[in-house]
């Protein structure tokens, strides 16, 4: 009803002919920038999925595959992926959970911590990891999964933001008094009512985790480990069809990731719709919901 | 502010967004001067009409007048208006002098004369000190006063208030909407205030136009709306009222034993069977009797006044009463309620979705 | 990580109350509480960032043992003075470029209603890319305008243009080319709040008053909008400057970028003391710190204005 008394599409005072002016470059730029964005996904899977003369063919990615290195390197990857969003939820589900609830005063203090990785490039990370164990813990950076701790600090900002967006979001303080008044020990409230509250947005940050390990390619190739992203260099030496076909799979599969992510976030964002009202009248913290379009609005990738 | 006081009239406005007819031919004049109050549910077109006004959004037809000229295709900033929104509209890089000030800066006013005028103003709203201030330094109400200086600096020929206290805390609402009154009585600027807040409409306004779906219902002034609505709609949405079942007699009406005379535009229209008439609570009257009909099943202090309500007939009724005769009465008294007046408005029974019908068509 | 979850729940039925009427013994056991929640996160990142972090700018101030500013100084020798220089120009010429074509994407974002679907499609589409980089995005640009490119082939079959021979990507102008492709997204991803906070009652307002749309794009739009474009073009020159895999996926050695030199000095293909390669990264630290931190203090102003 509202909408009627302030009509979304009204252009006010453009004049007669300018909506229509506008809405053609508007479709326009939509167009030119669609372009350019697939241009190279098309490409890739052109130059990856095609060899002249022989039309649609899986052959240059076949030869990727029979590399004796691409499994290893492959389920390395993964395995990393899975560890370090696993153990990046384990730090700080409970550290956030504990500090909203008996420690408030110490959330500006790791909030702002959390964001320092931002304007620490990771190949510094890397020269600094180097010196730093290389005299401390002389094997540390033997192991693979020596990555591992890493890939936590690198995804750091963006895991956190969303964890503890979804913990504002819920204002467990009120929760946990709710419940106990209700009878609930504070172990099932936690099990019952916040964990299952969190459940989005630890998925959300769980697959942004994923999402930027899984392209990672400074630290792994510069502490020399074998990860699929240091494959695809390897491959694209001198098989450049195999290393576009790698490529394009890759592309997709963050695509799909961070897809996967927006919808999530969109359920969630339906689902909770007036605890989210409540929190922004209530506190002036700029609300982050964990769409990719909000979550990069602080982000350098991870990948570059 | 000595400008004179122009005449605004609107002839056959109508307005669609994407199929839908928001204004329906309407025709609406403000005398020049005074204050016109739109009041209606979101939704009734009340805005659009403002904002047709405002020339912020053109009419599919109609025409559109200030002091005689046609505006209708006249662009905003040429119109001579001012406008205070609902809410955050101040810029909010600037201070509140020079929120102020903005209209006169365009106008190529010099400095200091745009300095002291808008000091000025801003100290007719009271905020003489906080001139420096950035908007997000302000409260609501002061960020609200702002606007109304902003609007005023231009010295417009007509003043626009959308829903100007709707954001505002109850108390801040009631303080500022009669200073809008004091000041724009005082500037003698014709001015349309649109809201959905009966008690503002009907405290500040010299006319009130009740709007429902497009059309303006009634049209005057703050007591005929209030104590002679047209429509049942009207009687609900300004004030609180009761049904009360009624049998009718030819033009009258029998309410609580006594006979009053239908007020109706068009009574003939109304049913045979199946009545209501509409009784304003303070228009009812409590009798203690032993033998009465109705029995008190709480009193609720309002402040000055006393809400009795009491259960009659398998129905519930509201009489306000003053609080100081209200302590003559108990809960779970006998009482007698009669109507204090010889007239009232009937509609047929409980019929919301009628009501509607009938509007609509 | 147990423990800690277990203190966490153990101290939850408590706090309500706890809240509310603090006494100093509470309060003071509160903050010790704090510190000790906190403890495996601060401890976590004190030995996986800060430690590292530290160790390098430290190292980068020592020269056989003792303090000395030789490094440092050496970042002017001409060979690392011109890598500061081009990566400097990189990242000014993708965040200008990226800036003024990802404002353009931002504003029909941010104004287009009509089909709605394709600016959702936009929108998510610009969302991922602004994420996408690195190897696979190298390599996909290859396979587009590379030397055996599909781009590249068909522009040469329409009009015998050799686009590959213009835009070599193994070079400065490839790169850059190809960090657009970030850039220009993740510049109307970051643009797109600050346009939605822009408020219709402003030009409304503005336009009320009697200003033109011109004089309401130069009083008001543009200053309430400048700080958070200038910070958005501060975030895309960090992102810029410290992109490390696309440029050596794309280039390798060819282009002499302060994040490459880094990463040679790192896997040992130049030989070189530890304590010039740490006054590298020292500087290129110094220089995102600068950039970050403008956009902090920009920020905070903005954050008054746009709320």
């Amino acid at each position: 009803m509202a909408a009627l008394d302030t009509p979304a599409g009204a252009k006010p005072l453009s004049g007669r002919r300018r909506p229509r002016v506008t809405g053609a470059a508007q479709a326009t730029i939509f167009a030119v920038a669609l372009i350019l964005f697939f241009t190279p996904l098309v490409a890739s899977a052109a130059f990856g999925f095609t060899l002249p003369g022989k039309g649609f063919t899986l052959d240059s990615l076949d030869v990727a595959v029979q590399n004796t290195s691409f499994l290893p390197q492959l389920s390395s990857t993964l395995q990393l992926a899975a560890l370090s969003t696993l153990a990046s939820l384990l730090l700080l589900v409970p550290t956030l959970l504990f500090l909203h609830l008996r420690a408030p005063r110490m959330l500006p203090l790791t909030e702002w911590l959390s964001v320092v990785p931002y304007v620490v490039p990771a190949i510094a990370l890397v020269s600094g990891a180097n010196l730093f164990f290389r005299n401390m813990a002389p094997g540390f950076l033997v192991s693979t999964y020596s990555l591992v701790p890493f890939y936590m600090v690198l995804t750091l900002p963006l895991v956190y933001r969303t964890l503890d967006a979804g913990i504002r979001a819920l204002d467990i303080r009120t929760l946990f008094a709710a419940s106990a008044s209700l009878g609930a020990t504070p172990l099932q409230t936690l099990a019952r009512i916040i964990l299952p509250n969190l459940r989005a947005s630890m998925l959300g940050a769980s697959l942004l985790s994923c999402a930027l390990v899984l392209g990672e390619y400074a630290l792994a190739s510069l502490l020399l480990h074998s990860t699929f992203p240091v494959f695809m260099v390897q491959v694209g030496m001198n098989q450049p069809r195999a290393a576009a076909a790698l490529s394009f799979l890759s592309i997709v599969v963050t695509w799909l990731l961070l897809a996967a992510l927006s919808g999530a976030s969109a359920k969630r964002t339906r689902k909770s719709g007036p605890a989210r009202s409540t929190r922004q009248t209530s506190k002036d913290l700029p609300t982050q919901e964990s769409t990719p379009a909000e979550q990069s609005s602080a982000t350098k990738g991870i990948s570059r | 502010m000595t400008r004179e006081a122009a005449e605004v009239s609107l002839t056959g406005i109508s307005k669609s967004f994407g199929g839908r007819v928001v204004l329906d031919r309407l025709d609406l004049t403000l005398d020049g001067g005074e204050l016109l109050a739109l009041l209606g549910p979101s939704g009734c077109g009340k805005t659009t009409i403002l904002r047709v006004l405002a020339g912020l959004e053109s009419p599919d037809a109609g025409t559109v007048r200030i002091a005689g000229r046609d505006v209708t295709h006249t662009s905003v900033r040429n119109r001579g208006i001012g406008i205070v929104f609902q809410a955050y509209s101040l810029f909010p890089h600037m201070t509140a002098l020079e929120n102020v000030a903005y209209g006169l800066r365009i106008r190529g006013t010099s400095a200091g004369k745009r300095t002291a005028r808008a000091t000025e103003l801003l100290e007719t709203v009271g905020l003489g000190e906080h001139r420096d201030k950035y908007p997000s330094q302000l409260s609501g109400g002061q960020q609200q006063r702002v606007a109304l200086s902003r609007a005023l600096a231009i010295e417009p020929r007509v003043l626009l208030l959308d829903e100007p206290l709707s954001a505002l805390d109850a108390q801040v609402r009631v303080h500022l909407r009669d200073e809008i009154r004091r000041i724009q009585t005082q500037a003698g600027t014709t001015t349309l205030l649109v809201t959905h807040d009966q008690e503002e409409a009907l405290t500040v306004a010299d006319r009130v136009g009740v709007m429902l779906n497009g059309r303006i219902e009634q049209l005057g002034t703050p007591e005929d709306v209030y104590q002679r609505p047209r429509t049942a709609f009207i009687s609900e949405f300004v004030g609180a009222v009761n049904r009360i079942p009624a049998d009718r007699f030819g033009a009258q009406v029998l309410v609580l034993g006594r006979r009053m005379a239908i007020s109706n535009a068009a009574p003939e229209a109304l049913p045979a069977t199946e009545l209501e008439a509409l009784v304003r609570p303070e228009d009812l009257e409590l009798k203690g009797a032993g033998d009465g009909p109705g029995v008190i099943r709480s009193l609720v202090l309002r402040g000055a006044v006393t809400s009795a309500n009491v259960s009659l007939g398998g129905s519930m009724l509201r009489v306000d009463l003053p609080s100081h005769e209200a302590a003559n009465f108990t809960i779970a008294q006998r009482v007698d309620v009669s109507p204090r007046h010889n007239t009232a408005l009937v509609d047929g029974v409980r019929n919301g979705a009628e009501a509607k019908e009938e509007v609509a068509a | 990580m147990t423990l800690q979850a277990e203190r966490a729940t153990g101290a939850a039925g408590a706090a309500p109350s706890g809240h509310e009427r603090p006494t100093a013994t509470r309060r003071r056991f509160g903050r010790v509480a704090g510190w000790l929640g906190a403890m495996p996160y601060l401890l976590f990142l004190a030995v996986f960032l800060i430690a590292p972090i530290a160790t390098n700018v430290w190292t980068s101030f020592q020269v056989d043992g003792s303090f000395s500013l030789a490094s440092m100084a050496r970042l002017f020798e001409p060979q690392y003075r011109d890598a500061f220089m081009q990566t400097i120009r990189l990242s000014l010429l993708t965040a200008g470029a990226g800036g003024v074509l990802g404002l353009i994407l931002a504003w029909a974002l941010a104004t287009s209603e009509r089909p709605k679907w394709l600016r959702n499609l936009v929108l998510s589409f610009s969302a991922v890319a602004s994420q996408l980089g690195g190897v696979a995005l190298a390599f996909a640009f290859v396979a587009a305008i590379g030397v055996q490119g599909l781009v590249t082939r068909m522009i040469l079959s329409l009009t015998g243009w050799s686009l590959s021979d213009s835009i070599q990507l193994a070079s400065f102008w490839g790169i850059a080319l190809v960090y657009l492709y970030f850039q220009v997204p993740l510049m109307a991803i970051l643009m797109l709040p600050a346009f939605g906070a822009l408020k219709k009652q402003w030009s409304e307002a503005a336009y009320s008053l009697g200003a033109s749309r011109f004089r309401y794009l130069r009083d008001i739009a543009f200053p309430i909008m400048w700080p958070p474009i200038i910070g958005a073009l501060l975030l895309l020159f960090a992102n810029s400057f410290s992109a490390y895999a696309t440029a050596y996926a794309l280039a390798g050695g060819r282009v002499n970028l302060v994040p490459i030199l880094i990463g040679f000095f790192i896997s040992g293909n130049v030989m070189t003391d530890d304590s010039f390669a740490a006054a590298l990264v020292t500087g290129m630290i110094v220089i995102v710190v600068a950039a970050m931190g403008l956009r902090t203090l920009l920020e905070r102003r903005s954050n008054k204005w746009l709320r």
